[in-house]
């Protein structure tokens, strides 16, 4: 057989499962995803395999990740940020800035607040890479079973457009330590930092080759309970503690977030391959509220958030011409 | 640029190379993860469309290409896959039309040769690339492209003249495919 007749014949055997069962998902689905302004290399690397939960959804979330897993939450209740151009706290130069205090206050602040709920958790952030414009976005999240999610995003002129959110289900809305949990099995995190920590821990796969060390995993997922999950005021408190005793946390003193708001940035430094990366939680001390997560890379600022909002609401989900 | 023509650029390119991509997602991944697979490499078309070229299916492949690595964890990619080889020798072997021997021997074979071997003879015999395009898929010059064509295409006739005992006649467990279908 020459070379070419293999080749040929190698044609002839491709088996059918190359073909598609179905016929291609709606292209809409994909169009209603906001484009790039401009073209960059690293657009969406940040979610990884946390969003695999499962199939198309996977996309949804894939697209606002970063926004997911790094993101926004308050402290408690129907929590109203102050408007995003003022900043969120005058925090007077005599508060402390180590990790240790800047954490600690915030467990207290965070704990003294009402717990309420609601049938969405509302989430708003900016988000966006290095040093590019960011995009803002807003998330109705279902809490409740049978209820739709939307997003939507604010396009250039100011207005906000709707971005459905198949297959995002209160199942899976809500993702902690690479795992979808409900409302209610979050409203269930044990409030004890200690028994967060091994509950947490419990999803820690440390024979995964690939995985981040044991205190990166802890610190990023209570970066999550902090900023952006639905949970009561008192887990978030517990995960403010959690992240006061992890060791390799270190505060940076005072910083402004990408919306200029002022806060303390707590972070913790893994060396890469080529560069140490770092992830920075900001944290209004006065407040106690986590303001914005930064990543950055090899002494550069490569993706950011900013929470804008996070608060509990009713149904039904608005009609995107009727947001400001 | 109006508003539509973004869209009908995008849903010009989706409609036309849907099922090459998804043909390249199952030959590397696997049917269980290739529908996330394209989900995700269109997405990427679409929020960075300016930077699409024409003819744009090399470019799409090499999206792809990336997607399977950063999406999935190796071991998840490699169950998929194996499950995926065995099914093709074993739909081969049940299927009764003629020159059936031949192609479940092929499969059989190609399913032994190593991932990127099997990628350089799937880009160019199922997929239908130029040497140059499919080098750009995979990321080398279009001389070592063919090079590696060469010594892929050598250890697939190799495989198929001195067989590996490979087992395929045993029924697979086929729960995960029959699950994505």
């Amino acid at each position: 057989m020459s070379h070419r007749d293999t080749l040929r014949a190698l044609t002839a055997a491709r088996p059918t499962s190359l073909d598609p069962a179905a016929p291609p998902a709606d292209p809409a689905l994909i169009m209603s995803y906001p484009q790039e302004e401009t073209v960059t290399r690293t657009a969406r690397r940040p979610v990884g395999r946390l969003v695999l939960a499962a199939g198309l959804p996977a996309v949804a979330l894939a697209v606002t990740g970063a926004f997911l897993l790094n993101n926004p939450s308050g402290t408690g209740p129907t929590l109203v940020q102050p408007p995003a151009s003022a900043p969120a706290s005058n925090a007077p130069a005599e508060l402390p800035t180590d990790a240790g205090s800047v954490l600690l206050a915030a467990a207290q602040r965070s704990e003294s607040t009402v717990a309420s709920d609601g049938d969405y958790w509302v989430l708003r952030a900016e988000h966006g890479e290095g040093t590019r414009r960011g995009q803002d976005e807003m998330m109705w999240l279902a809490a409740l079973p049978g209820l739709p999610s939307s997003g939507y995003f604010r396009r250039a002129d100011g207005s906000w457009a709707a971005r459905p959110m198949q297959g995002h289900t209160s199942a899976n809305n809500f993702l902690l330590a690479g795992q979808p949990r409900s409302v209610q099995e979050l409203a269930a995190l044990p409030t004890d930092p200690g028994q967060l920590k091994r509950r947490l821990l419990g999803s820690y796969d440390g024979n995964d080759g690939e995985a981040e060390g044991r205190d990166v995993f802890l610190f990023h997922a209570g970066m999550d309970l902090v900023l952006d999950l639905p949970v009561t005021p008192q887990v978030r408190g517990a995960a403010y503690r959690m992240l006061a005793e992890l060791p390799g946390v270190t505060s940076l003193g005072r910083v402004t977030d990408q919306r200029g708001r002022i806060g303390v940035a707590i972070s913790v430094t893994r060396q890469g391959d080529f560069a140490k990366s770092q992830t920075r939680l900001i944290v209004d001390p006065a407040t106690g509220q986590a303001l914005a997560s930064e990543s950055w890379t090899g002494g550069r600022l490569a993706s950011w958030l900013v929470r804008l909002e996070a608060r509990w609401a009713d149904g039904p989900l608005p009609d995107a011409s009727t947001l400001s | 640029m109006t508003h539509e023509e973004p869209n009908s650029r995008f849903t010009a390119i989706y409609h036309r190379h849907h099922r090459q991509v998804y043909a390249y997602a199952v030959s590397r991944a696997g049917r269980t993860l290739a529908d996330d697979v394209v989900a995700d490499t269109f997405l990427v078309a679409w929020r960075r469309l300016e930077a699409v070229p024409e003819g744009p299916l090399p470019w799409l492949l090499g999206v792809a290409r990336n997607v399977i690595r950063e999406r999935f964890r190796d071991d998840v990619r490699q169950a998929s896959l194996a499950t995926e080889l065995r099914a093709w020798t074993v739909e081969a072997d049940a299927d009764v039309a003629d020159g059936v021997a031949d192609r479940a021997a092929m499969l059989a074979a190609l399913a032994g040769l190593s991932d990127d071997d099997r990628e350089t003879l799937t880009l160019t015999a199922w997929q239908g690339l130029s040497a140059r395009d499919a080098a750009r898929v995979v990321g080398c010059s279009t001389a070592s492209f063919f090079v590696r064509l060469h010594r892929a295409r050598r250890r697939l006739e190799q495989a198929m003249s001195d067989p590996v005992p490979v087992d395929r006649r045993r029924p697979v467990r086929l729960t995960a495919q029959e699950y994505s279908r």
